[in-house]
């Protein structure tokens, strides 16, 4: 059983799929700012109303991204917890890659890029692009896009839907990638694509504390 | 302005917020989103927020963190036309008092080095320099001065917080220069 996680959005997802990605639960959701609390009770209840065991699992999927800051750092923390504790591999997968996988009939994914921003990818193109609210491509506030509710009501994106879905199809990509023979990501290493990271961080690391 | 109504020193509750968001306008260059606040107050059990209230009206605000044994104060700021009347040190002893009932050993807090008006309400309740973080404050490069409390249960603590409440009592305002 392949536990899936996705948390780029104010709109995150998880799901319990079979090896081959057959899904089996999911569970998905407008969390607001608060949906890092939630990821992990909620992976509880899934699998209990599931009559899975946590044991039962044999790899953990988790979107990495771009999106949510601090919403990918608890899915990325509580993704490598599971895998590291049960001693799973884990499998990284890009996050708007997901929500399209999850909307076949979407024409982009588009996730927050900060107050004005929004990470866009483009269905074919082969990287998100960081694009300014007032610069959306045409079609984006009118066809079909996913897009967390948040975003789309702040950037009137008439087309929306939610990429609640997207854990599901994360769990599908990962499945793909294990049955190809891939080991997975490495553990120690895999972490969330930014691409851009939030006022404050994007500057070089601060000079030691000067204690007196 | 004088103090024409009594101020209390109240739990902060979500109706404050759009009053917050205007002290915070008045105060700070890089403002916390109503958001903070709203998360704060609901879902953060770590958490305590104060207001002074004059009347119905909010005019100050300030807030801790309990982390471990340390109590951590995030925000704390008075509205610019009731500064200097002593609101802050009512604030800050309400913290201080909100720290030891939740069993915090210290309190500490960041703060501009350039604000000395802060530093020395600070001072005043107990608290000294301990350190710097170099150019900490992302919209101006300021350095951020750390200061720290003794143990909150040492007879320097309770000296101050007598001191303080001493002043309060007498209806002293500002630092009483």
């Amino acid at each position: 059983m392949i536990i899936a996680l996705e948390s780029a959005s104010t709109d995150p997802s998880l799901a319990l799929a079979t090896a081959d990605g057959g899904l089996i639960a999911e569970d998905g959701w407008s969390g607001g700012h608060g949906q890092g609390r939630e990821l992990l009770p909620r992976l509880l209840a899934l699998l209990a109303a599931a009559g899975r065991p946590l044991d039962g699992a044999t790899a953990v999927a988790v979107g990495i991204g771009p999106g949510s800051f601090t919403g990918l750092r608890v899915g990325m923390s509580l993704a490598k917890g599971l895998a590291f504790g049960l001693g799973l591999p884990i499998v990284g997968v890009p996050s708007l890659q997901g929500w399209l996988d999850a909307e076949p009939d979407a024409r982009a994914a588009i996730a927050r890029a900060g107050a004005h921003d929004a990470f866009v990818l483009v269905r074919g193109a082969a990287e998100p692009a960081i694009v300014a609210e007032d610069a959306l491509p045409a079609g984006a506030r009118t066809d079909l896009v996913a897009a967390p509710t948040e975003l789309a009501a702040a950037f009137a994106l008439r087309g929306a839907r939610s990429p609640v879905h997207a854990a599901a199809a994360i769990a599908r990509l990962a499945a793909d990638r294990l049955r190809a023979g891939a080991a997975g990501d490495d553990l120690r290493t895999l972490e969330p694509r930014y691409l851009r990271l939030p006022r404050g961080l994007d500057r070089p690391p601060l000079e030691p504390i000067r204690w007196l | 302005m004088a103090v024409t109504v009594p101020v209390q020193i109240a739990p902060m509750e979500l109706g404050d917020i759009g009053a917050i968001q205007e002290i915070e306008r008045l105060s700070f260059r890089t403002p916390w989103p109503s958001y903070a606040f709203e998360q704060e107050l609901t879902s953060n059990r770590l958490a305590r927020y104060v207001v002074a209230r004059a009347g119905t009206a909010v005019v100050g605000f300030g807030g801790l963190w309990l982390m471990v044994d340390e109590a951590h104060i995030t925000t704390f700021a008075v509205h610019p036309e009731w500064r200097r009347q002593g609101i802050g040190r009512r604030m800050l002893v309400s913290l201080i008092e909100s720290a030891l009932a939740l069993g915090a050993a210290r309190m500490t807090l960041e703060v501009r080095a350039g604000n000395a008006d802060a530093q020395r309400l600070y001072a005043e309740l107990g608290f000294a320099e301990a350190g710097r973080r170099v150019a900490y404050y992302t919209d101006d490069g300021e350095d951020a001065m750390i200061m720290t409390t003794p143990l909150l249960r040492s007879p320097r603590m309770a000296r101050a917080l007598w001191a303080a409440r001493r002043r309060i009592a007498g209806g002293e305002m500002g630092d009483g220069r």
